[in-house]
């Protein structure tokens, strides 16, 4: 690794945090919990999703105790099953879907698009508050004895067998899902109608492309998983349904149903996290996105593609061999997309001047485990072998391969890198490198043996196994350690960094976005006045001009 | 170079404030506005498309699961009712559009009189709703409280409905799933009902606020878009009217 | 791959046509395994080696999924329908058996032992933990019990159709469907008669949902699966006929022991 820094910080000396930011506004609690502002608004989100997550990840933790040993050691089989539904719904609900668009979306999409904020501020608030109604629900589950269904809720399974607070927890991700329709109709609406003079389609930083692309599929895909929410806590109510067969129902069309948002919903957590991936990638390498018009388009047709390939979760469920093919095939096409972006931003890189700033290891960790993550579902897309592969560790690890490899390095990436436009303050470069390089280390360590267990055959969900799995799930455990490490140490820096952190300065990272042309931490209204974007995106060239221009003016 | 633009900006914001006082700031001008809290009813509205969209589809697999008992089942409805409902939505959704136009128009007499008008017959439709199940619960149709499939199983015992049908009886096994029916029947009704409530509320709502003269001095995008939520609302109905009464009649 | 996959697939869910036949039953939390020579298991599954075994699983109350691991072989079981998955064992040991899908608090105490062996094995172990009546008798006794026969029979007067050879046969439904009686669909003739009442007949049939369990169903389908001329014939049909003698390449075949061998149609 090379000393070489892109970083370029004003004089610690004489620089200031601006006196007048969206921070300093206006004081007291109430002026934060009724703020139309989006980058108040994400502080909030911040704050509540950085909860949830490590109430998510102690769940995580408390499972990877329970396997230490074959046996029911820690907690009775029942408690497990309870751990691991609140894991897979604080994770994937109150965590994954709302982490990059909630937080760094609703932050730097107004910026970038050029505009004083999301086009409908109050909808953006009121999301807010359906997402901690969500969480508070979650919480009250918890407390009142937890749910036992899996994330998944399996009908009949979660309609008639179970006395478990499965009613509250089909709410709460019914209000959940209504945060992130708001959510994501609020990006659409903004990124269609509030761009500033001269950003065009095609001069919008492909984070926007990519969020964009996921908002679609929150608008489309979330209402359809809110009416089989709905059916389900119904069909608990009054004993009569749809889904059980006992009184007529199908339960494969609850699978339909089910996954129809719920493969959507993997994208919708990936996407926003390859678009942080695109701006790192592009900033640390001093380069233009290579082949943007790709990369752009990827994001649609993985959004296009996603609602396509829902029945490659149910290939062993007895639908139809020939139904299973035509998802199967359509299932690899998502590759295509997917592998397009990874290409790209090698093509990116290669050449690049890369210099290896915390968010940038986060970035390449991102792509590496993606990969991984993403070949492996090529595994599982393949039907025959998906047979031997699924509902076993295998999943488990390709699941986390994506989503904790991929996209919660992403959202580390991510707030890192937006972290001085955020506070106007540098978080400390080396721990943060050093952490970076532990969650990954901690990350492969977790979750690679579960690959080997999985082709192994150990079924997931299990609370007890046999005892032949154990050294490979000591492994995992040990190395859930080290990413716990990973983990704390950001909160304790970033806090830390908060009061004591070196001044950024406008642009630190000599990025071209317009979020970065604009003071750190900006203004309620963003800009002085509204930005004209009179260049490419990505154009560095175009910088080293602005900036050449500001040396002579002062 | 981030003080030197922080010292100006507060006089900058102020002096952007030389626009109409609906207009939300960090627009840039009216039409924008417009054009965006529109455009975010459409996507909206594509949401509840895609929420209806569940129920549809279970309906449509269940109907063709137990065909002869939903075919039954619907033989339960009262068409008139029915009908008549579905005259007073669409109606409603005229003077719906008539308020919008009377908006536009800066009419605000007018304005109150239609929002008045769709109010009531907002009102109506959920109380002939109201009789409607009313008659189910009467009938031991509700599913899951005290259901009863009685009139499935000797529909001579239900004289109004078998002087018109004149049903067979169905198989055990088959008047047991007319439950079926009836439960998506309330869950699809219920769920439009449900937005009804909503949309008489709003009508409430932009009543009193239109008589402040709030819509009619020229910006009645809420106006307008609300007439948008309560026509597609008109619409979803214009599927469950024949879906549930209609389609397997005669 | 995806070429190669999808063959796979299509070769894992489309057992021969010579593959034995064993019924398994998913229940909250355990495995029942039926043999068609009335041999009932609980969490475990013997089965010989060299022979194409064709499971046809279906669950009694929420979806499990069962999986051997070593077989690469899994498959869910639902409730409400038969699904079926087979394989041919070809080293004797004992391998694992799980369920793979969440099924509630036990999960994953719902595992097993899948036990292969050698055809000579197999036979002896067969006779060894035989009920004494095969599958196809326990669904007999129950077909006279729930007074199936009183319909179900082959006077001119009959009420329900002659059930002789209805397996596999092409049916046509009052709806006017032309329909191949499979399992699936003798299943859900039982349980929901009124949809699969074959043209000419009134649909008078009471429906036995809740009434019978899984085996039981199973066990009647077993029966009329069997049904070949008339009822009589049946009762000869013994736990022997589970595994030929004129298999393949079994080449040291011990004669049957006398005792189980009875009349054969």
């Amino acid at each position: 690794m090379s000393e070489a820094t892109v970083v370029s910080l004003p004089d610690q000396s004489t620089a200031r945090i601006p006196k007048m930011n969206f921070i300093t506004k206006e004081n007291g609690l109430l002026s934060w919990l009724l703020t139309g502002d989006h980058k108040r608004i994400a502080t909030l989100y911040l704050v509540s999703i950085t909860f949830f997550f490590f109430i998510g990840a102690s769940l995580a933790a408390l499972i990877r105790l329970e396997l230490l040993t074959p046996q029911t050691s820690l907690m009775a089989a029942d408690t497990y099953n309870k751990v691991f539904t609140m894991h897979g719904v604080i994770m994937v609900f109150l965590f994954l879907v709302p982490s990059v668009p909630a937080t760094i979306g609703n932050f730097v999409i107004p910026m970038m698009v050029g505009a004083k904020d999301l086009a409908l501020p109050k909808i953006n608030l009121l999301s807010w508050y359906l997402y901690v109604i969500a969480g508070i629900m979650v919480i009250y589950t918890m407390a009142a004895g937890g749910v036992d269904t899996g994330w998944t809720f399996t009908t009949p399974l979660s309609t008639h067998y179970l006395n478990t607070h499965v009613i509250t927890t089909g709410l709460a991700i019914f209000v959940a899902g209504f945060s992130s329709i708001f959510t994501g109709l609020n990006f659409i609406v903004t990124i269609h109608k509030m761009r500033c003079p001269g950003m065009t389609w095609f001069r919008l930083p492909l984070f926007v492309w990519s969020t964009y692309a996921a908002s679609l599929l929150m608008v489309l895909g979330t209402p359809v998983l809110a009416i089989t929410l709905v059916l389900v806590v119904l069909e608990r109510l009054f004993h009569i349904g749809v889904f059980d067969p006992a009184f007529g129902g199908d339960p494969l069309l609850f699978q339909h149903l089910f996954w129809f948002y719920s493969h959507p919903a993997v994208y919708i957590m990936i996407l926003p996290g390859m678009a942080v991936i695109s701006e790192v990638v592009s900033t640390f390498s001093r380069k233009r996105v290579f082949g943007y018009t790709a990369v752009a388009f990827s994001s649609v047709a993985i959004a296009i593609f996603a609602f396509f390939v829902w029945a490659h979760h149910m290939f062993i469920m007895g639908i139809s061999n020939y139904a299973s093919l035509v998802f199967s095939l359509l299932t690899m096409l998502v590759a295509v997309p997917s592998a397009i972006k990874i290409f790209n931003w090698t093509f990116t890189m290669y050449k690049g001047s890369i210099t290896f700033e915390t968010p940038m290891l986060y970035a390449i960790g991102f792509m590496g485990l993606f990969t991984i993550g993403g070949l492996t579902g090529v595994f599982l897309g393949s039907t025959g072998t998906d047979i031997h592969l699924t509902e076993t560790y295998f999943i488990v690890a390709h699941f986390h391969f994506v989503m904790v490899g991929g996209m919660l390095m992403a959202f580390l990436s991510g707030i890192h890198f937006w972290w001085p436009k955020w506070t106007g303050r540098m978080y400390p470069e080396k721990i943060s490198q050093f952490a970076a390089v532990t969650t990954f280390i901690g990350f492969n360590f977790t979750f690679f043996p579960q690959f080997i267990l999985g082709m192994l055959g150990m079924p997931r969900r299990y609370a007890a196994y046999p005892p032949e799995f154990q050294a490979l799930n000591v492994f995992s455990t040990a190395g859930a350690t080290i990413l716990g490490v990973g983990y704390m140490l950001p909160l304790l820096y970033l806090t830390w960094s908060l009061k004591f952190g070196k001044i950024a300065g406008n642009n630190p990272w000599q990025a071209t976005g317009l979020e970065w042309q604009t003071q750190s931490p900006p203004l309620t209204e963003n800009f002085v006045e509204t930005p004209i974007m009179d260049h490419e995106a990505y154009d560095y060239e175009w910088l080293e001009q602005q900036q050449q221009k500001e040396v002579a003016s002062v | 170079m981030s003080d030197h633009t922080a010292t100006g900006n507060g006089a900058v914001a102020e002096a952007q404030h030389e626009h109409p006082s609906y207009q939300r700031h960090h627009f840039e001008t009216v039409d924008q506005q417009f054009d965006a809290t529109n455009f975010a009813m459409w996507l909206f509205l594509l949401t509840e498309i895609m929420f209806f969209g569940g129920l549809f589809v279970s309906y449509l697999i269940m109907r063709n699961w137990y065909y002869p008992a939903f075919v039954e089942g619907s033989h339960q409805l009262s068409i008139l009712w029915g009908t008549s409902n579905t005259a007073v939505l669409i109606c409603s959704s005229f003077t719906m559009a008539m308020g919008v136009w009377a908006a536009e128009m800066h009419r605000k007499k007018s304005l109150l009189l239609f929002i008045g008008l769709t109010f009531v017959l907002g009102v109506a439709f959920l109380g002939i709703k109201y009789i409607e199940w009313h008659e189910k619960w009467e009938k031991h149709h509700v599913p899951g409280i005290h259901y009863s499939d009685a009139s499935f199983l000797n529909p001579a015992s239900d004289p109004e409905v078998y002087k018109e049908y004149h049903d067979k009886p169905l198989a055990p096994d088959m008047a047991a799933k007319t439950e079926e029916y009836f439960f998506l029947y309330f869950a699809m009704t219920g769920m439009h009902a449900l937005h009804m409530v909503i949309g008489v509320g709003l009508l409430v709502y932009i009543f009193f606020r239109a008589r402040t003269g709030a819509y009619t001095n020229g910006h009645f995008t809420f106006v307008e878009n609300f007439g948008l939520y309560w026509h597609f609302v008109d619409i979803i109905w214009i599927f469950l009217y024949p879906l549930l009464y209609l389609i397997s009649r005669y | 791959m995806f070429v190669w996959g999808s063959l796979l697939y299509f070769r894992i869910y489309t057992p021969p046509a010579n593959a034995m036949n064993i019924y398994v039953v998913g229940k909250q939390w355990m495995w029942k395994v039926e043999h068609p020579g009335g041999q009932h298991e609980i969490n475990a599954l013997h089965v010989p080696t060299g022979r194409p075994i064709q499971l046809t699983i279906i669950s009694q109350d929420v979806f499990h999924s069962f999986s051997i691991p070593a077989f690469r072989v899994k498959r869910e079981a639902i409730p409400g329908r038969f699904t079926s998955v087979w394989f041919q064992a070809t080293m004797p040991g004992t391998y694992h058996l799980f369920c793979t899908q969440y099924c509630g608090t036990n999960h994953s105490q719902m595992i097993g032992d899948v036990v292969v062996m050698t055809p000579d094995d197999y036979k002896k172990w067969l006779r060894e933990s035989t009920s004494g009546e095969s599958l196809a008798q326990d669904g007999e006794r129950l077909f006279a019990s729930l007074s199936c026969n009183a319909c179900h029979n082959t006077r001119p007067d009959a009420r329900g159709p002659n059930l002789a050879n209805v397996y596999n046969s092409q049916l046509t439904l009052t709806s006017g469907l032309a329909i191949t009686a499979d399992d699936a669909f003798l299943r859900e003739a039982i349980l929901n008669p009124s949809q699969h009442i074959t043209q000419g007949y009134a649909p008078i049939m009471p429906t036995y949902q809740g009434q019978i369990s899984e085996e039981g169903v199973i066990a009647l389908v077993e029966y009329i699966k069997n049904l070949n001329s008339d009822y009589r014939i049946q009762q000869t049909l013994n736990t022997t006929d589970i595994v030929p003698e004129n298999e393949g390449k079994a080449a040291p075949t011990t004669p049957a022991p006398a005792g189980q061998k009875e009349v054969k149609p």
